[in-house]
């Protein structure tokens, strides 16, 4: 279990160190060549459900509560059939 | 020992695997390019595509292997036919999976100043999946091979899945 652990950790915090800058060097800077350009082909190119507005948070979070709702469903089953086993011994 | 070696080879695995993927597709992503934007978007056809061809197969057999087991003593045979395959199709499913993981996930970090719900929900479901299919592999425990058992097979998460890779796709297309 200790490599796998080792793994996910590395995992996440490789993934982590690239994504951050990543998010920083994404941020507007109106000074740079071709500024206009690019926000158009940008706003041209956005046309999907934005993070942030309510369709797009209803989305997500449902996406998070269904997986929630998996993991806490699945704890319950192996927790409810070790009580049978438990009762039947 | 051969599980701590195994373990290390994964880990240098995985490292290769990240270092040489990550910085081209971040390279990528700066560009507004219309060959990039091609080749991105074939990469989600690819993730796609591993997807279907991993996962419809392996889980009609599963399907069919327990139908022959619950109906009668003369598909047993069939049963034991479909077990005698079972390892090979597995290792495909995982094989393939992977693919269509690592390709999904360079595609979503290569378009991520495009990044929306839908996309951001489908990488989330995807990764759950690949980390209790790793659980499954990899883990000795007999609890959290039972829970990554229960939580890889969920029919609720698979619906959601496949629900959110099509409204990626007709999204993606407009």
């Amino acid at each position: 279990m200790k490599p796998i652990l080792f793994v996910f950790v590395l995992f996440v915090m490789l993934s982590t160190t690239y994504i951050i800058p990543t998010v920083y060097a994404e941020e507007e800077d109106d000074d740079r060549e071709g500024y206009g350009e690019m926000k158009r082909e940008r706003e041209h190119h956005d046309e999907g459900i934005p993070l942030g507005t309510d369709i797009g948070n209803v989305i997500l979070y449902g996406t998070i509560a269904a997986i929630g709702v998996s993991v806490v469903y699945t704890a319950f089953k192996i927790t409810s059939s070790k009580r049978k086993s438990h009762l039947k011994s | 020992m051969t599980n701590k070696k195994n373990g290390l080879k994964l880990v240098v695995f995985l490292t290769v695997l990240i270092l040489l993927v990550i910085p081209p597709t971040l390279t990528y992503a700066g560009d507004n390019d219309d060959d990039a934007e091609d080749i991105v978007e074939n990469l989600g056809w690819v993730a796609v595509g591993a997807g279907i061809m991993a996962n419809v197969p392996f889980i009609a057999m599963n399907k069919i292997r327990r139908y022959a087991l619950k109906t009668s003593s003369s598909t047993i045979q069939i049963a034991k036919q479909i077990r005698t395959v079972y390892k090979p199709v597995l290792n495909f499913h995982i094989m393939l999976n992977s693919i269509g993981y690592f390709a999904g996930m360079t595609h979503g970090l290569m378009l991520f100043r495009h990044l929306d719900s839908i996309s951001l929900s489908l990488a989330i479901v995807m990764s759950v999946m690949m980390v209790s299919g790793l659980l499954l592999k990899y883990t000795s425990s007999r609890n959290s091979k039972i829970f990554g058992k229960l939580l890889h097979g969920q029919f609720g998460l698979v619906i959601l899945l496949t629900a959110l890779v099509v409204l990626h796709i007709i999204i993606g297309d407009d």
